[in-house]
């Protein structure tokens, strides 16, 4: 099929700029909206004070809404990532086939919930417990579906021993998805109460009377109190994700984070997210009522832009973080397969002295290392590996593997000839 | 890759189930909103309130109706992408561009859709407008979509020329259309009726009397929509290859598509029957929730003799069952000695120009092609992350000559 040609951005910057948009609303707004409307109705419940459930009604409104056009949105967005990747989706639904089969009853579930949730908010006045737990069962439906995306996105950046087991497990449950998971979460909360914010400043700009211009002073410390929390946590994940890259032995990719290509986007998003998290800590948390006016609003308003470059920010950096791979050590970004290890000589060859360079292609030794730019990442490159070991090191280490690599298995010539071709590096 | 089973349904009835709950949806989906906004309209002429009553809770059941529709929509492409990889890649990428027009459509529809209903109290300029810009947007997803469905059964000329025209104007896209828009009239009426035999079980008074209302209006749809399928049914029966008309007009489908059209003509018949009176209509639950189901019967039998009119092809005469080729423009066929310019779209425009930067100047810096080479060989070697290039020597020289010829 002749490829999709996208004038000036290219395939990747399209793909990139249909992520930017969906990602905070469809995926961060969509877990932490219901989930904070839930536990803001349960906060006023247990203190009497009508304020929280009238924000978390509202709030249960715009996760509907979100909801809705996501749904609707997401067929577009699946279809024209397809045209645009169509051997990574072929190759990704292959893999991931029943996980995302699991995300139509989770889709479901949400989109139910949530509207029960929302349209029953007056009718089960009398019953909040059974209400709660209708809009826990929505966002369920939402952080579910967030689970199952994020196997297959962290998947993407560390494919872990799924490259060796072509396991649906070991692709899901791959080395980084925890951390990866626990860093979507906290996003939630984090974009939820930024977001949040500005409706509180909109309640503020439609108050005309007293009592509604302390609701919106209220709404703006409440949601600012989670946007400063959530994000100030972003930190905790954010170490564990970089120390679970590291130990993926993935690598370079770290390094890229701390000092190279990727440092300004990175350290970029971490100032800008510090700037926000100040501006709505003193505008929004200490003093509402100089956030909801004049130049204080404009700055609250900027606090948001500020959380959406940075999510914009990392998500560069996590997506770039793979250059240039598309699934790392396995396929590349222009979709070509990384090269297997070569299949078993032809009868001539064997009968021949064993050449160093075919016994390491026939070995697997590309299974898990690289060189030259071929091969997997699992571990580490041999580029320059006879910089740091000679001819003998080499064979004893081959011979007696360090944990997590299997012995050499051939003839005791092919041992040498692999070492010397490797000692060559 | 592993061929994926799915034990007991088995693949084709899964994808089945998923595209016949998802057809149903949206395609109320689509032309619900239109109903909606000319029930408002008769209302504000009228002066009657139970038309924008009707109005206001057909939009809030198209907006739950419309979300499920699109869950199942992802549903549907992930099931198709894992279990008929290829035909959905080829109509995906012969469709790209109206996908993405599309996508935007429905976003914008469904804004405007919450724009409309947010503005209900205030039935104005702004709120008219909201409804009919609404209405207008979901009708060009549907006809991005009817196409592309279309297109499986009829790609028509596209199979030659390979133009995209050929292949949205295939020769059943507009009787195709046009069979699923009078479809979603009729469906509207059906949910309505549905929506006031439910709503209006316990009403007394003057309640009773809008679900009667409702149900009067609803019926009106049911039965002249779908009446009036006849004719784009014809129509587009009569764009149908003639290998492909004789299985419903004595063949294999005759069975199901006639058993079709009898169920749909019970139905029409139940729902004049029933409706025309509204205390008569309120009494005969059971016999208009027949009706109901015999029309959702009926739409999932005439999508199955559509997808079985194809025969094995998984688009006719082009792709077959195993999804291979069999005749197709020469730019899908051919990989064969393919030219710098195909090398250099399918493998560097992932990235180039975009977030790469202009390869035309970077590929400067390497005034001899022996350099130029052994770099794309090996970008690491200039500690640049880019795929190395994989493929034979004369596709290398390919690209190297495609790179020096474009002006930067």
């Amino acid at each position: 099929m002749p490829p999709i040609e996208v004038p000036i951005l290219g395939r990747s910057g399209l793909v990139a700029i249909i992520a930017l948009l969906h990602i905070p609303f469809f995926v961060n707004f969509v877990m932490g909206a219901p989930l904070l409307a839930v536990i803001s109705e349960y906060i006023g419940l247990k203190r009497g004070d009508p304020k929280y459930d009238r924000f978390a009604r509202h709030l249960s409104y715009l996760a509907l809404v979100t909801v809705a056009i996501g749904a609707l949105g997401g067929v577009g967005l699946v279809a024209t990532n397809l045209g645009l990747f169509p051997r990574f989706f072929a190759l990704g639904a292959n893999i991931y086939f029943w996980p995302l089969v699991l995300e139509l009853p989770a889709f479901l579930i949400e989109a139910i919930f949530i509207a029960a949730y929302r349209y029953t908010w007056e009718s089960l006045r009398e019953h909040r417990g059974w209400h709660m737990a209708l809009g826990l069962l929505g966002a369920m439906g939402a952080w579910g579906s967030g689970f199952i995306i994020n196997g297959l996105a962290s998947f993407m950046l560390t494919p872990g021993h799924w490259v060796q087991t072509k396991a649906l497990l070991d692709a899901w449950f791959n080395p980084s998805m925890f951390p990866s998971f626990l860093h979507r979460a906290l996003a939630a909360f984090s974009i939820t109460g930024f977001y949040a914010m500005i409706y509180a400043l909109f309640m503020g700009a439609q108050a005309k009377t007293a009592p509604e211009r302390d609701y919106a002073a209220w709404g703006l410390r409440y949601s600012g109190l989670w946007a400063v929390i959530s994000t100030a946590l972003q930190f905790v994940p954010g170490v564990w994700y970089l120390i679970a890259l590291q130990q993926a032995t993935v690598p370079s990719v770290v390094p890229k984070f701390l000092g190279g290509e990727l440092a300004f986007p990175w350290f970029g998003g971490i100032i800008l997210a510090a700037v926000a998290i100040l501006l709505a800590f003193f505008l929004a948390v200490q003093s509402p009522q100089v956030g909801l006016k004049g130049w204080g609003r404009g700055f609250l308003v900027l606090s948001v832009l500020l959380i959406m470059i940075t999510t914009a920010f990392m998500g560069f950096s996590r997506e770039r973080a793979r250059k240039p791979y598309l699934v790392y050590g396995v396929m590349y970004a222009n979709e070509m397969l990384v090269a297997a290890p070569s299949p078993t000589p032809t009868p001539t060859a064997v009968t021949l002295l064993p050449e160093g360079k075919a016994v390491f292609a026939k070995s697997g030794c590309t299974a898990c290392h690289s060189l030259g730019g071929q091969g997997a990442a699992v571990g580490p490159a041999l580029d320059g590996v006879g910089k740091k070991m000679d001819a003998g090191q080499l064979a004893a280490s081959l011979k007696v593997p360090p944990k997590g690599m299997p012995a050499f298995s051939g003839t005791p010539e092919e041992l040498k000839a692999l070492a010397e071709f490797l000692s060559g590096q | 890759m592993q061929p994926i089973q799915v034990p007991i349904l088995g693949n084709s009835w899964f994808i089945g189930v998923v595209a016949l709950v998802h057809v149903l949806l949206v395609t109320i989906g689509g032309v619900a909103p239109l109903v909606a906004f000319i029930a408002e309209q008769q209302g504000l002429r009228k002066g009657d309130e139970r038309y924008r009553r009707l109005a206001k809770a057909m939009v809030l059941i198209v907006l739950e109706v419309a979300v499920i529709g699109g869950i199942f929509g992802s549903g549907l492409v992930v099931v198709l992408i894992g279990l008929f990889p290829q035909v959905l890649l080829l109509v995906v990428n012969v469709f790209f561009w109206f996908l993405v027009l599309q996508l935007l459509a429905f976003i914008a529809g469904l804004g405007f859709l919450f724009a409309y209903l947010y503005t209900w109290e205030r039935p104005q300029g702004l709120h008219r407008a909201f409804g009919a810009v609404a209405a207008a947007l979901p009708l060009i997803v549907m006809v991005v979509f009817s196409a592309g469905s279309a297109f499986t059964n009829t790609p028509g000329r596209w199979a030659q020329s390979g133009a995209i025209l050929a292949a949205v104007f295939n020769p059943t896209a507009i009787p195709s259309l046009l069979h699923r828009i009078v479809a979603g009239f009729s469906l509207t009426g059906f949910l309505i009726v549905a929506y006031a035999l439910y709503k209006g079980r316990r009403a007394s008074g003057e309640e009773r009397g809008y679900y009667g209302f409702a149900l009067g209006y609803g019926g009106r749809y049911a039965v002249y929509a779908t009446i009036l399928q006849v004719i784009p049914g014809a129509w587009f029966l009569f764009s149908l290859p003639p290998e492909a008309q004789r299985k419903f007009l004595g063949g294999e489908l005759l069975l199901p598509w006639g058993l079709a059209i009898v169920l749909a003509m019970v139905a029409v018949a139940l729902v004049y029957g029933y409706t025309r009176e509204v205390k008569r209509g309120l009494a005969a639950r059971g016999v208009l929730a027949l009706a109901v189901v015999l029309v959702v019967a009926t739409t999932w039998l005439m999508g199955y003799s559509r997808s079985q009119a194809r025969g094995s092809d998984l688009v006719y005469g082009v792709m077959n069952q195993k999804g291979d080729l069999t005749k197709a423009p020469p730019a899908y066929l051919a990989p064969a000695a393919a030219s710098g310019e195909a090398l250099y779209a399918a493998r560097c425009g992932t990235c180039h120009p975009g977030l790469a930067g202009d390869p035309f100047e970077r590929a400067k810096k390497y005034p001899d092609d022996a350099s130029l080479a052994a770099f794309l060989k090996d970008p690491a070697s200039k500690g640049i992350s880019m795929p190395p290039f994989v493929g034979t020597e004369q596709e290398l020289r390919a690209v190297i000559d495609y790179l020096r010829r474009r002006p930067g």
